[in-house]
C-alpha cells in the first residue's frame, strides 16, 4: 500500500505544477506539452515548498503539505480552465508506437529491477528518510552522516521525502518507477515541441538503451533531464521569447536544485544564450531564478557549515590526470555500442542543417568540457568517472539528441508563414510538416 | 546555407532509413542486456536491486538482511551491517544500505576500535568478535549483540 500511496505522490506533480498552465503560451501548448512543463514544475514547486516549510520550521506532515499542495493544484486548474483550451497533440503516427515501446521497455527494466540507481540506497533514500524522520531538511541529520553528500543539491531528496511522506513508509519502488515517469514527460515535451514523432523516436530508443548502463531510476538524473530537455528544448524549438523566457527560467531553476551538475548546466545554457543566439538579456533574465535557488542552497550550506562538493572547485587542476580523464570517458562514452547512442545524433546533426542544432551542440559542447573539467581536479580519477560518468554524459547526450531532431532535413515554418522547401527561416527547427498547432509560436 | 540534402526528398528519407535502423540495434542491445542481466523475466524481485548485475550483490542482501532484522532491534539501538570477509576495509555500502533501510535505529559505520554498536548485521559469514554473541541466524547471514 505504502508503495501505490508513494507512486501517487509523484503522479501528483503534473497536477500540483498545473500552476504554470495560467501561462497563456503553455495553455496553448498540446496536452503532452502541458503535463510535461507541469511535471517539471510541480517537482519544482514541492521541492521549494518543502525546504520554505523547513525554514519556517514547520515539520513536514500529510495535514500540512496535502491541503497546501491541493490549493496549489485547484488554483492552478480552475485558472486555466477560465480561457480556451489548448492545441490538439499532433497525430499519432507510427514512429509514435515504437517511442511507446521503448517506453514500456524502460518501465520492463525498472519493474524488474535493472535500471535501478545504487545511489538511491546508499546515499538519496537514506537522506529522505532521516530528513522524513527529523520533519524537514534538517542540517543536524547531515552532521551526524556527513556520508551523505551532504551539500548536494536537494530537489531529488526532497521528492523522495514528499513520496516518503504521503506514503509513511519509505517506497523504495515508487522512487525508482518515478523514473519512467520522468522519462516519459521529457519524450512528450520533446515531441510537442519539435513535432518530429520519428525524432523523438530517436530520442527514446537512445535514451533507453542508455539508462540500461548508466542506472539512473531513483537517482537525480531523471528530473534533471526532464528540466534540461524542457530548457533546450524551449530554445530550440519555440519561437516566442516570452515562452522561451519562462520556460528556461523554470528548468534552470529546477536543474540547479537537482545536481551539482545543473549548476554546470545553467553556465552552459548562459554562455549559449549569450553567444550563439546572441541575447544578453534573456541570458540574464532567465539565470535569475536559478541563481537565487542555488545562492538560497548556499546559504545554507555555508550557514550550516556542510561545504563537502562544491568546495572541490577549490583543488587543484591535475593536469596529468588529463590523458587518462580523455581515455576513460571515451570508454564509458563507448556504452558498450561503439559510441553510437553519441554518433548518430552527431552523424544527424552533420548531415542536417546544423545551424538548427547550433544551440543544443553548444549545450553538449559545453557541459562536456565541464565534465572534464571536474574530474581532472583529482590527480587519479579513473575509478570516480567509471563509477560516476554514465549518468553524468546523459546531459550531452540529450543535447545532442535535441540537435539532431531540430537538424532534420525541412523547411520550416516561422512565425508568419510557410517558407518554400528549401528556403531558409529565422523561426524555430519546427518544421512545416509537422503538426503545426503543436508549435507555441503559431498559436 | 544548408546542404543540398538537408532539404530534399532524399535527405529526409536517408534520416528515416538512419533513425528506424538505430531504434532497432538499440532495441536488440536492450534485450540483450536483458537477457544478460539474467532472469526470472516476469516476476516482481524482492529488491530493488535484485538484477542490476549478473551477479547478486552484498548490498541487495544487505537490504533483506535490514528487512529480517528490524522486529528484533530496539528502537535508538546503534547498528552496522558489514560483510565480514571484507575485514578491516569494510563496504561503507552496507551500513548506509541499513541508514536507509532501518529508520528507527541508529546505523553507524563499521568501526571497532571506538564505542561499539549495539548490534551487528553480518552479511553471508559469521561475524567472529569476541564482544559479540549471535542471537539470530537468516538465510542470508546473522544478526548479533553486544555481550
Amino acid at each position: 500500500m505504502n508503495e501505490v500511496l508513494g507512486l501517487l505522490a509523484y503522479l501528483t506533480l503534473p497536477l500540483i505544477g498545473a500552476i504554470a498552465w495560467r501561462l497563456d503560451f503553455v495553455r496553448a501548448m498540446p496536452l503532452s506539452a502541458r503535463l510535461g512543463v507541469a511535471m517539471a514544475t510541480g517537482s519544482l514547486v514541492v521541492a521549494l515548498l518543502m525546504s520554505i516549510l523547513s525554514i519556517l520550521g514547520i515539520e513536514w506532515s500529510r495535514t500540512v503539505l496535502i491541503p497546501i499542495l491541493l490549493a496549489i493544484a485547484v488554483a492552478g486548474i480552475v485558472m486555466s480552465r477560465r480561457s480556451a483550451s489548448g492545441a490538439r497533440d499532433a497525430k499519432p503516427t507510427f514512429a509514435l508506437a515504437g517511442v511507446a515501446l521503448f517506453w514500456m521497455l524502460t518501465l520492463y527494466g525498472t519493474l524488474t529491477a535493472r535500471v535501478s540507481c545504487g545511489d538511491l540506497q546508499f546515499t538519496w533514500g537514506p537522506k529522505a528518510v532521516r530528513w522524513v524522520r527529523a520533519g524537514g531538511l534538517s542540517p543536524q541529520v547531515l552532521h551526524t552522516w556527513p556520508q551523505l553528500t551532504v551539500d548536494y543539491p536537494p530537489l531529488q531528496t526532497l521528492l523522495l521525502a514528499f513520496s516518503n511522506t504521503i506514503a509513511h513508509q519509505f517506497p523504495w519502488w515508487a522512487a525508482i518507477l518515478a523514473a519512467p515517469l520522468f522519462f516519459l514527460a521529457t519524450l512528450a515535451v520533446i515531441r510537442a515541441w519539435s513535432g518530429d514523432d520519428l525524432g523523438t523516436l530517436l530520442v527514446a530508443a537512445t535514451l533507453s538503451y542508455a539508462f540500461l548502463l548508466a542506472y539512473p531510476n531513483g537517482c537525480a538524473e531523471p528530473p534533471l533531464l526532464l528540466f534540461e530537455a524542457v530548457v533546450i528544448a524551449a530554445l530550440t524549438f519555440l519561437d516566442d521569447p516570452r515562452a522561451q523566457n519562462w520556460l528556461v527560467s523554470i528548468g534552470l531553476a529546477g536543474a540547479v536544485f537537482t545536481k551539482l551538475e545543473g549548476a554546470t548546466f545553467a553556465i552552459a545554457v548562459f554562455l549559449t544564450i549569450l553567444f550563439v543566439q546572441r541575447q544578453p538579456k534573456r541570458a540574464f533574465l532567465t539565470i535569475i531564478p536559478a541563481a537565487l535557488v542555488f545562492g538560497a542552497w548556499m546559504t545554507f550550506v555555508f550557514t550550516n557549515g556542510l561545504l563537502y562538493m562544491y568546495s572541490g572547485a577549490k583543488l587543484p587542476i591535475y593536469w596529468s590526470a588529463l590523458p587518462v580523464t580523455l581515455k576513460t570517458l571515451l570508454k564509458v562514452a563507448k556504452f558498450e555500442l561503439w559510441w553510437l547512442p553519441y554518433l548518430i545524433p552527431i552523424a544527424l546533426i552533420a548531415i542536417g542543417n546544423v545551424r538548427r542544432a547550433l544551440v543544443p551542440v553548444s549545450i553538449a559542447l559545453l557541459t562536456s568540457g565541464a565534465t572534464v573539467y571536474f574530474y581532472i581536479h583529482y590527480p587519479d580519477p579513473a575509478w570516480w568517472i567509471e563509477s560516476s560518468s554514465p549518468r553524468v554524459i546523459l546531459t550531452p547526450m540529450l543535447a545532442l539528441l535535441i540537435g539532431a531532431v531540430a537538424a532534420r532535413p525541412c523547411a520550416r515554418v516561422p512565425a508568419h508563414g510557410v517558407v518554400p522547401e528549401g528556403k531558409e527561416t529565422e523561426g524555430s527547427g519546427r518544421p512545416a510538416d509537422g503538426d503545426s498547432r503543436g508549435a507555441v509560436g503559431q498559436v | 546555407m544548408p546542404k543540398p540534402w538537408a532539404t530534399s526528398a532524399a535527405g529526409r528519407a536517408g534520416r528515416r532509413v538512419v533513425i528506424v535502423a538505430a531504434a532497432l540495434v538499440f532495441a536488440a542491445a536492450i534485450v540483450h542486456r536483458f537477457h544478460w542481466l539474467g532472469g526470472p523475466y516476469f516476476e516482481i524481485p524482492e529488491t530493488i536491486q535484485d538484477h542490476v548485475w549478473p551477479v547478486r550483490f552484498p548490498s541487495r542482501d544487505a537490504i533483506v538482511l535490514s528487512r529480517r532484522a528490524e522486529p528484533l532491534l530496539p528502537r535508538d539501538a546503534t547498528v552496522t551491517i558489514l560483510a565480514p570477509e571484507e575485514a578491516p576495509d569494510y563496504d561503507q555500502t552496507h551500513w548506509l544500505t541499513g541508514l536507509g533501510m532501518l529508520p528507527r535505529q541508529h546505523l553507524v559505520p563499521q568501526k571497532f576500535d571506538g564505542p561499539l554498536p549495539q548490534y551487528v548485521i553480518a552479511i553471508h559469514q559469521e561475524f567472529p568478535n569476541p564482544a559479540y554473541e549471535k542471537i539470530h541466524t537468516f538465510p542470508e547471514g546473522f544478526l548479533y549483540r553486544k555481550r
